[in-house]
């Protein structure tokens, strides 16, 4: 088995959503600011709930946040 | 204040009880070793000692978790806090197995060598055993406190 990864672009649609705080993404996805950083980090891949709750925050599919890559 | 800002509520507290942890540690078996056993006083020493370590428990509490949940905001648990709990809780399981297997091997090598370190079979009575199962419980937390906060900052 390759390796596996997901990738994401929180940072990026935090700021084309009128540069959101990540103080205000964590509120709206209901978790605490550290764990915000920690995504945008690539440090931590949250559940599939918490995956889903930052994507309606910012009003976009699933795919468009998080990204699975499988390396060979 | 500028420190602060560099940790959340979580960190702060964990730092707190990780501190509480070796202030109570230390004033427990710094006053615990100091007693004789056997002696006539011993068991209202040893009541005098663990008083004093709930009010220092109690003091510092209010004091000092008083002050961070004043200073930094709190916040629920979310998965992440849950997820590092977790790792954290198997770390001081695992450390609590490898000293209880550590005092199971001294009894066993002090029973049948008839003293080990300088302490005899005859200094083996019930409450030295509870003490040596009491630093266990204080050092298998201190190793989960340090767990959990190794973990935090690993994700910041």
């Amino acid at each position: 088995m390759g390796k596996q990864a997901t990738t994401n672009n929180v940072r990026r649609l935090r700021f084309d959503a009128d540069e959101m705080t990540q103080a205000d993404l964590a509120a709206k996805a209901d978790v605490t600011r550290q764990t915000i950083i920690a995504i945008e980090g690539g440090k931590y891949s949250p559940s599939l709930e918490l995956a889903f709750k930052i994507a309606h925050a910012f009003g976009v599919p699933l795919e468009s946040v998080f990204q699975y890559q499988d390396g060979e | 204040m500028n420190l602060f800002s560099n940790y959340s509520n979580r960190e702060l507290n964990i730092w707190g009880e990780l501190i509480l942890n070796i202030v109570v540690c230390f004033y427990f078996f710094n006053g615990v070793f100091q007693l004789m056993p056997g002696s006539d006083e011993y068991a209202a020493d040893l009541a005098e000692i663990i008083i004093g370590v709930v009010v220092i428990a109690v003091v510092y509490s209010i004091v000092v978790f008083g002050l961070i949940n004043i200073i930094t905001k709190a916040e629920a648990k979310d998965e992440m806090d849950r997820i590092i709990d977790v790792r954290s809780d198997k770390m001081g399981y695992i450390a609590m197995s490898v000293f209880v297997t550590l005092i199971m091997c001294f009894i066993i090598l002090t029973e049948s060598r008839g003293s080990v370190a300088s302490i005899g079979i005859s200094e083996m009575t019930p409450i030295f055993i509870a003490q040596l199962l009491l630093m266990t419980l204080v050092a298998s937390s201190t190793v989960k406190s340090l767990s959990r906060l190794y973990n935090y900052r690993k994700v910041m």
